[in-house]
């Protein structure tokens, strides 16, 4: 929500002042102005719930354990269930290893376009 | 729609035919059965022990982290705040297993210790100190130092209390994540009187029936605590403690 807010509060109103003597519509300047220079928040905000999603635990762990059949398992779960519950430490831990692989990469990603000057 | 389950009198035969907006018979009844079916002071004072430690400490730890990263000319310095940065993308969920073996060895299970220590400093909070410390002016420092002043003192003296609004921030940020952190004092405490509050209320499901109505009773519970903390520091919120300082 807060990136969301940011990325609004960050598009010039020029681009609007623009639109509008141009004859645009408010729709028009949804679709022509605010989206195309909100995308890459949209691409960050994506990232980051992408990385929360792989850590999600506790609603997991309280509300349906893994099952049916490890249908709904998470990563840290998984990496939870392995040490604590059989525990096979060493295994657990490069479970963890990937995991951190994995959120090293879209972090990557993440920096990359944060990097970006996407002013238009 | 838990604050509707925590005022509700009748236990409901299906829980999810049809949530509805208002419950049908309000009650409070609730809030007080909650206190007796568990040991929820005990729970209580233990969340509240564990959170203000880790916040007491992390305000502690991350400050006097940050004061020679921002202030002090070292070799080497920027080095070691990057890498301090860096392991803010390393997951908590990788840290636990290395920690849980460390903390056993150091016979830290089912201790107030053993939950506060792995959550005493934090990289984001080195970085929110550092960056707070950066905007207090030099010339402070410098008049401090020639009145005597030595580093120790000029730390506490002048820099903390200029930085409050981001210690505030800290402070909160710790407080919240202290007080509903699950995995870490889950995998820690396996002693019934040391659980906090999220792990009592995850006692609370039985196997094959769980009285709804007394979780969202303590899950409201135990939500009241953050809000007060968080409304007993909005006032030092206050921007401008610069003002005055400095003149010109």
């Amino acid at each position: 929500m807060i990136i969301y807010l940011a990325g609004l509060q960050s598009i010039p109103t020029d681009l609007y002042e623009a639109a509008d003597i141009d004859g645009a519509n408010w729709w028009q300047k949804i679709t022509k102005v605010t989206i195309p220079n909100l995308m890459p928040f949209v691409l960050i905000v994506s990232i980051m719930s992408s990385i929360a999603a792989m850590k999600v635990f506790e609603e997991i762990y309280i509300m349906t354990g893994g099952g049916p059949l490890h249908s709904s398992e998470t990563l840290v779960f998984y990496i939870y269930t392995e040490a604590f519950d059989r525990l096979n430490m060493g295994y657990a831990s490069a479970a963890g290893v990937i995991l951190f692989l994995l959120t090293l990469i879209l972090s990557a990603i993440n920096i990359k376009t944060m990097g970006k000057d996407n002013t238009a | 729609m838990a604050v509707v389950n925590g005022i509700e009198v009748r236990e409901r035969k299906y829980i999810s035919v049809s949530p509805k907006l208002l419950p049908e018979e309000p009650t409070l009844m609730n809030f007080v059965k909650v206190m007796d079916t568990f040991p929820f002071w005990r729970y209580l004072f233990n969340s509240v022990v564990v959170a203000f430690l880790t916040v007491f400490l992390n305000v502690l730890f991350c400050s006097l982290a940050a004061y020679p990263l921002a202030r002090m000319k070292f070799k080497g310095r920027n080095t070691i705040f990057i890498l301090v940065l860096t392991t803010m993308m390393i997951p908590f969920q990788l840290l636990m297993i290395p920690v849980y073996i460390i903390s056993l060895n150091l016979g830290l299970q089912n201790t107030y210790l053993g939950m506060v220590l792995p959550h005493v400093t934090t990289a984001f909070g080195v970085f929110l100190m550092r960056q707070a410390f950066i905007t207090v002016p030099n010339e402070l420092d410098e008049s401090a130092r020639m009145d005597g002043a030595n580093s120790f003192q000029i730390w506490y003296r002048i820099l903390m209390p200029l930085v409050k609004p981001s210690m505030v921030t800290l402070m909160i940020f710790t407080f919240v994540s202290a007080w509903g952190d699950f995995l870490w004092p889950l995998i820690i405490v396996n002693d019934q009187d040391m659980f906090t509050l999220p792990l009592g209320l995850n006692m609370l499901q039985g196997t094959f029936t769980s009285d709804w109505r007394l979780i969202a009773a303590g899950a409201i519970i135990s939500m009241i605590p953050i809000i007060v903390f968080f409304l007993f520091l909005q006032k030092f919120f206050i921007k401008g403690a610069m003002s005055g300082a400095i003149k010109g």
